[in-house]
C-alpha cells in the first residue's frame, strides 16, 4: 500500500513538473487540413530565447483559422495560414516582447472570407503582416501596435467588393495596398 | 498498437525516467477515444514522440505531452497526426522544455484541430 502510494505520489510529481511549469522552449505547429468545415486552433506560447511557428494550410469551404502567438523577450512569432475555399476565416493574434517581433502571412483564394490580424509589439520590436485576398467580397483588417518598433503591412487584393482596413499606431510606418479586378482590361 | 472496431476508449500513460517515451498507434473505426499521455522525468534524453493514424468518423484524439523541468534534450515533444474520415476532434496540448513540434494533417469534412504548445 505504501509503495503504491509512493508512486502515485511520484506519477503526480512528475506530471505537475511537466505542465506547470514556465519553459523557454520553442513551438512548431503545422496542420494541414482538406475538406469542408475545417476548424483549427492553435495557442503557442513561449518565453525568452525562443520562439512560436505556425503553418496552417486549408483546402475547402467553410474554413475556420485561429492562432494565438506569445513570445518574451529575444523571441519572436510567426504564423502563415492559406485557405483555398470560400467562406474562410482566419483570426491571428500575435504579442511579441522586447527585442522580439511579429510576421503573419494570410493567403485566402475564395469567395467570403475573412482575414483579421491584430499584432502588439514591445520596445525594440515590430510588426510585419501581409494579406492576399483573390476572389469577391472579402474583408482584411490589420491592427498594428508598437512602442519604439516598426509596423509593416502589405495588403494584395484581387477581386470585386472587397473591403480592407489597417490601424497603425502610435505611428504609421509602411501600409502597402495592391488592388487589382480579375476581370482583364478594368483597374 | 492497432485498434480496429468502434466506440473503444483507449487511454495509454508513459512515465519515462532517464528514458525516452515512445507511442504508436493506428485506428480504424468510429466514435472512438484515445488518450495519449507522456511524460519525461529524467535529466537528459527525455523526449516523448506519439505518431497516431486514424481512419473513421466522429473519433475523439487526445495528446498531452510534457518534460522535466530540468531537461536538456533539444527536442522535447513531437506529436504527428494523420486523420481521415469525417467529424473527428483532435487536441494537443504540449508542454515541453525543448522543442515541441506538432505535425497535424486531415483529409475529410467538419474536423477540428486545437494546438496549445508552451
Amino acid at each position: 500500500m505504501r509503495q503504491f502510494l509512493l508512486g502515485g505520489t511520484l506519477i503526480l510529481s512528475l506530471f505537475q513538473a511537466a505542465f506547470a511549469q514556465d519553459p523557454n522552449s520553442y513551438n512548431d505547429s503545422d496542420i494541414q487540413q482538406i475538406g469542408a468545415g475545417h476548424g483549427a486552433t492553435v495557442v503557442q506560447t513561449s518565453k525568452y530565447d525562443s520562439g512560436n511557428g505556425s503553418y496552417l494550410d486549408q483546402l475547402g469551404t467553410d474554413q475556420h483559422a485561429s492562432v494565438e502567438q506569445s513570445a518574451g523577450g529575444y523571441a519572436s512569432n510567426g504564423s502563415t495560414i492559406r485557405q483555398l475555399g470560400s467562406g474562410g476565416n482566419a483570426d491571428v493574434k500575435q504579442s511579441a516582447g522586447d527585442e522580439a517581433g511579429n510576421s503573419s502571412v494570410v493567403e485566402q483564394d475564395g469567395f467570403n472570407n475573412d482575414a483579421l490580424v491584430d499584432q502588439e509589439a514591445q520596445r525594440t520590436a515590430g510588426n510585419n503582416a501581409m494579406v492576399r485576398q483573390i476572389g469577391s467580397d472579402n474583408y482584411a483588417q490589420v491592427s498594428q501596435g508598437v512602442y519604439t518598433g516598426f509596423n509593416s503591412s502589405i495588403l494584395e487584393i484581387a477581386g470585386s467588393e472587397n473591403q480592407a482596413r489597417v490601424r497603425q499606431w502610435p505611428r504609421k510606418d509602411r501600409i502597402l495596398r495592391k488592388s487589382y479586378s480579375l476581370e482583364p482590361g478594368i483597374a | 498498437m492497432q485498434i480496429t472496431g468502434n466506440d473503444n476508449q483507449i487511454s495509454t500513460s508513459q512515465i519515462g525516467i532517464m528514458a525516452a517515451n515512445d507511442s504508436s498507434i493506428n485506428l480504424y473505426g468510429h466514435a472512438n477515444q484515445i488518450d495519449v499521455l507522456q511524460v519525461g522525468s529524467s535529466l537528459n534524453f527525455d523526449s516523448n514522440s506519439s505518431n497516431i493514424n486514424v481512419d473513421g468518423n466522429s473519433n475523439v484524439v487526445k495528446v498531452e505531452q510534457g518534460t522535466s523541468e530540468f531537461s536538456e534534450s533539444p527536442v522535447s515533444t513531437v506529436s504527428e497526426i494523420d486523420l481521415s474520415g469525417a467529424g473527428n476532434s483532435i487536441h494537443v496540448l504540449q508542454a515541453g522544455v525543448g522543442t515541441n513540434v506538432s505535425v497535424i494533417h486531415t483529409y475529410g469534412n467538419g474536423n477540428t484541430v486545437s494546438v496549445k504548445q508552451q
